[in-house]
């Protein structure tokens, strides 16, 4: 047998999902030169979406920035000028963003009855979160206890994707609290 | 195309599946309906694969759960149990070829897969984080519970010994 994935059904698919700008004739008509795709972070039901944008727009219309948003490049503080065009501001393609009105997020994880609090970037990918809080400065868990937890957000079974942004699962305060809690083996 | 199968192209082409794509996570390798099948990513071991195959069925998908089993790219046919992942803890127990939910098929014994899950009304209860939910899941949340196991410690590589 031989496998294949039908692109051209993934691309027009892709070009309906929500956050890409493209419509079917743009996408046919589109030299891949003017354009690239961005990963874009931000606090949304999906957090992350894939946006293919012409180069030659700026950041803020690239990006559909609201008032009082801000960009800034994944796990970096280096804010992005969001008034020069895409071509401009140097963005790589299939590089990632992230879109917050909150530069920081004051964040708190549980674990067994304890809480402890850090600070990080909004920008900061959930993988950096988890070593923060498995490590001596968190729980100082030990490298077997620390693959056998996860974070999960306060209140619900949500538990991000390493590749998550912290300041995605911000809502009215920046700010975010997790419970570190074990990985479940199936029995029975 | 139905309704289910327009869903799940739409859920391979979100940023999520495709971030797993970009990072070396996950890929598809085909994608018929509606039994995709899609290679995860495993952690480096001394008699290992770099990667495993998964045999989908996604029928009444997202309403009910993905199933999968490990699969045979080279034969199109079930990966032969000696070559399935394993290791300890939870990952001996998801990866258990000598489970099946019934006669015809095999499945990952774990609380996000649609036949595992049916036998266990226990399961909810135990660990609803792992309960598939149409409203807040989709693919990804099922590969990344194959791949945080085939990147644990626990994984050691395949059931054959050298």
């Amino acid at each position: 047998m031989a496998y294949s994935v039908n692109t051209q059904t993934t691309l027009l698919l892709e070009q309906q999902n929500e956050g890409v700008v493209m419509t079917d004739d743009q996408a046919n008509d589109a030299d891949p030169r003017d354009t690239i795709e961005l990963f874009v972070h931000r606090p949304t039901e999906h957090r992350i979406e894939i946006r293919e944008i012409q180069r030659t727009i700026t950041v803020a219309e690239a990006l559909d920035l609201a008032d009082g948003e801000r960009a800034w490049l994944e796990e970096t503080e280096t804010e992005i000028d969001v008034t020069v065009t895409v071509v401009e501001s140097n963005l790589e393609h299939r590089g990632h963003v992230h879109v917050n009105r909150c530069h920081e997020v004051i964040t708190k994880v549980t674990y067994n009855g304890v809480a402890k609090e850090h600070t990080f970037h909004s920008a900061t990918r959930i993988e950096r979160v988890f070593e923060w809080a498995v490590s001596k400065r968190g729980f100082n868990l030990t490298p077997t206890d620390a693959t056998e937890h996860v974070l999960q957000i306060t209140g619900t079974t949500i538990q991000p994707d390493v590749h998550d942004h912290i300041g995605s699962f911000v809502r009215e305060h920046c700010s975010v609290s997790f419970g570190l809690v074990p990985k479940i083996r199936p029995q029975g | 195309m139905n309704p289910d199968e327009r869903t799940f192209r739409q859920h391979i082409a979100r940023g999520r599946f495709l971030l797993g794509v970009d990072c070396g996570d996950w890929r598809l390798v085909y994608d018929g309906w509606p039994n995709p099948i899609i290679a995860v990513s495993a952690a480096t071991r001394d008699v290992a694969p770099a990667e495993f195959a998964f045999h989908f069925d996604l029928t009444d998908y997202p309403a009910s759960g993905p199933t999968s089993e490990p699969w045979d790219i080279g034969t199109d046919a079930p990966l032969a149990h000696e070559l399935w992942p394993t290791g300890t803890g939870r990952v001996e127990a998801v990866f258990n070829p000598g489970w099946k939910p019934n006669a015809d098929a095999h499945a990952l014994y774990q609380p996000m897969d649609r036949l595992a899950v049916a036998g266990h009304t226990d399961w909810p209860a135990q660990d609803p984080a792992s309960i598939w939910d149409p409203a807040r899941m989709d693919i990804v949340d099922y590969l990344k519970v194959i791949h945080d196991l085939l990147h644990s410690p626990q994984f050691s590589g395949i059931r054959r010994t050298p």
